[in-house]
């Protein structure tokens, strides 16, 4: 059937995910990356920016994220997937992941949300920070045009993800802010098919975007940075209100989410500030919201820092269950008991993990197995 | 934590790469269409205290010839006569062989960082490349170790190049030409990492730095300095704050503050309003070339240049518009000392 996904293509796409790296070896001398593409040039292939103003003089403000780049004709905004066109914004990233995966949800991490089931994982290039731990900068800081992308428009996004039997189609691993045209209609698409969509993001995006976004969305997880102001603007050349504000929104909008925290020693793992920061959440966005400190390893630019010690983390869980909030995990440490879910009334897991792998599920209908208390997620 | 994605890139090291002959030859199929494979070899830098910055710190030549315009097209006779004359001038050679010789020699494989991306009208010209090029041969560079590039092969083309090699040999190309690309490793320096063309960490052993006169809406001018920005992976990364000090940090990586032995700043248009996009009403034939070693000193030559025109349009001085060239600044600080920023210690010998 035309313009249908077979599994065979499906199989092929994911082995091409894959294989990239090999395959720009195998053409340029074992040179690394995705062999270059020449940038899209024709309109029918790019998708004019949801959200920016004309300027006089041809230019253009995004208005996508609170950076609100100003662009001449002919630049790029600093996530590097979008560029003016003689005065009109357009993504060079809409219909171009480069990065295509089926993981557990449990790996982005989304522990309140389907668990046991997989996501559809996309990613285009670029992002709106440059974090010097970025986990995924090879894709994240890169320009669409120097990876080995893949054709796949929204339509065809949300049948491989059916096809692969997928609950949910996951936004992630860049940042899906920076290719929000093709986000927003990959979810309209998987919403047509009975798809959920999550956006795994940091949580930098301007509130009108978001609000119309959580029309198609059904989860969220922020990447939390540090609580910090010097950090997010000296470590990832972001500020931190507009995170916050964003967590505000969500909460308003119903919206299930959870937050991660990344754990970096000396510069985020300031006891004190985990304490204002555990306050805050209690004050702004309630109990319920789930909290995952997890390990860093060295990466990037931060490659002159030891991996996270295990106290650090748990100090951090000491802070946040102390403050009162109901769900604090420790990540990145495969085997450790605050890998669980625990029912906050009768304190039994509820959830049992390992790594990525789901034991035990003694949730129905959304509460716990043994004391019927309600347990906040979306569970079917 | 942002979950990691394995499947976008291998971890392949450099040292694996310019290890690997037997993948470096793989390379080559890439190449071998546009006229013969530039990664036969790995590269040497040239020879650190022989060749290269004789002119020296705080030197700037500045050769202007209006007869270079022949109507709306460059006279490539007389451009070239102007490019000799200015890069002898600079030497202090008395001759064409003597004054290219002492930046390039016959062992090198050189590569011309071009600025492209303003279309025809405002980009590096072929009339100045076709010079340099002329001039390297003088040195004994081979035509076939001669290489004419920007970021990517649309822009060169744009520019009026044709892509591939020419009659004499020079090969015009791009990073994103086939089989080329981006280290796989990052380059840092201060506040700046990047992914470096290959052209320049793998190919040059000497490279030219071809700018152009232009008025930037953020940093005040896009000239010298600026024009690497075209040599890595990330420009846009690289803008917060003016470009201070990204400007000056990527200056500092050794590969650019190192390869590169000659700036030959293409003046033959400028533009003093309304960059970095091409703005014809902005726009005049300055008639002339910039040439130095010194970057931070062609960049202030430059910004002077591109103020007095300002001022004489009857337009405020970038200072006074709030978008004063700061990097320069930063790049002459004790931290960087890429060179001289003061106007009035630069040594300008006009030709």
């Amino acid at each position: 059937m035309k313009g249908c996904l077979t599994r065979r293509e499906f199989m092929t796409l994911a082995a091409l995910t894959c294989a990239a790296p090999a395959l720009a070896a195998a053409v340029s001398g074992g040179a690394a990356v995705a062999e270059p593409q020449r940038p899209k040039q024709s309109a029918g292939t790019e998708r004019e920016v949801y959200f920016y103003d004309k300027l006089p003089d041809k230019m253009v403000q995004c208005q996508i994220c609170p950076k609100k780049c100003k662009v001449g004709d002919a630049e790029r905004g600093f996530c590097g997937n979008k560029e003016n066109h003689g005065g009109k914004y357009v993504s060079l990233a809409y219909g171009n992941p480069c990065s295509i995966n089926n993981d557990p949800i449990e790996k982005k991490p989304l522990f309140h949300f389907l668990p046991g089931t997989n996501a559809f994982s996309l990613a285009a290039a670029g992002c709106n920070f440059d974090c010097k731990f970025c986990q995924n900068w090879e894709i994240s800081q890169s320009r669409p045009e120097q990876m080995r992308n893949i054709d796949l428009p929204p339509g065809r996004a949300a049948e491989a993800a059916q096809q692969a039997g997928s609950r949910t189609i996951a936004f992630t691993y860049s940042e899906p802010t920076v290719f929000y045209e093709y986000m927003y209609d990959c979810a309209v698409a998987g919403r047509k098919r009975g798809l959920r969509n999550v956006m795994i993001s940091n949580g930098y995006i301007n509130p009108k975007p978001m609000r119309k976004l959580c029309k198609t969305l059904d989860a969220v997880k922020i990447d939390f940075k540090a609580f910090t102001e010097g950090f997010y603007s000296k470590v990832c050349l972001g500020h931190l209100q507009p995170v916050l504000d964003t967590l505000v929104l969500l909460k308003s909008e119903r919206m299930w989410f959870e937050m991660v925290y990344l754990m970096i020693p000396t510069l985020n793992d300031n006891p004190a500030d985990i304490k204002r920061m555990s306050g805050w959440i209690m004050k702004n966005l309630g109990p319920d919201v789930p909290i995952h400190f997890t390990r860093f390893h060295p990466m990037y630019k931060l490659k002159n820092l030891q991996p996270t010690p295990l106290e650090s983390l748990e100090r951090a869980y000491d802070i946040c269950k102390k403050a009162g909030m109901h769900f604090v995990y420790i990540g990145n440490v495969p085997g450790h008991r605050a890998e669980n879910t625990y029912c906050p009334k009768c304190e039994k897991a509820v959830v049992r993990r390992y790594g990525y792998v789901i034991q035990a599920i003694d949730i129905d209908a959304g509460r716990c197995r043994f004391c019927k208390t309600a347990i906040p997620g979306v569970w079917s | 934590m942002r979950e990691r994605d394995k499947s976008a890139r291998a971890d392949i090291t450099r040292r694996e790469f310019l290890g690997g002959a037997g993948a470096a030859a793989i390379g080559l199929i890439g190449m071998s269409a546009l006229g013969g494979g530039i990664f036969a070899e790995s590269a040497k830098a040239a020879p650190q205290g022989g060749k290269g910055r004789s002119g020296g710190r705080g030197v700037v030549v500045i050769g202007r010839d209006p007869k270079i315009w022949d109507g709306a097209k460059l006279n490539k006779d007389k451009t070239r006569d102007l490019a000799f004359r200015a890069v002898r001038a600079f030497s202090g050679a008395d001759s064409d062989v003597a004054a290219w010789s002492a930046f390039f020699g016959p062992d090198d494989r050189v590569s011309m960082k071009m600025n492209c991306i303003g279309g025809k009208k405002m980009s590096t010209t072929p009339a100045i490349v076709e010079a340099i090029a002329a001039g390297l041969m003088l040195a004994g560079v081979s035509a076939k170790n001669i290489v004419a590039w920007d970021r990517t092969e649309w822009e060169v083309r744009m520019a009026g190049f044709n892509t591939g090699r020419d009659k004499k040999g020079v090969l015009y190309t791009a990073t994103d030409a086939d089989g080329i690309g981006y280290d796989s490793e990052l380059t840092s320096w201060g506040e700046a990492s990047s992914l470096v063309s290959r052209i320049a960490s793998s190919y040059s052993s000497a490279m030219v730095n071809v700018p152009i006169l232009k008025d930037h809406d953020m940093t005040g001018i896009s000239c010298a300095m600026k024009n690497w920005y075209g040599a890595v992976n990330n420009p846009n990364k690289l803008h917060e704050n003016a470009c201070d000090p990204y400007i000056a940090d990527v200056n500092m990586m050794s590969v650019f503050r190192e390869k590169t032995k000659l700036i030959v700043l293409d003046a033959t248009t400028g533009q003093y309003n309304g960059g970095p996009g091409h703005k014809p009403k902005f726009t005049w034939p300055f008639a002339g070339l910039i040439v130095g070693t010194d970057p931070v000193a062609v960049d202030a030559v430059a910004y002077h240049i591109i103020d007095e025109k300002r001022k004489a349009e009857g337009l405020p001085t970038l200072k006074a518009q709030g978008r004063p060239p700061k990097f320069l600044n930063t790049a002459a600080d004790a931290k960087h000392k890429l060179g001289e920023n003061r106007y009035e210690k630069i040594r300008i010998i006009e030709v």
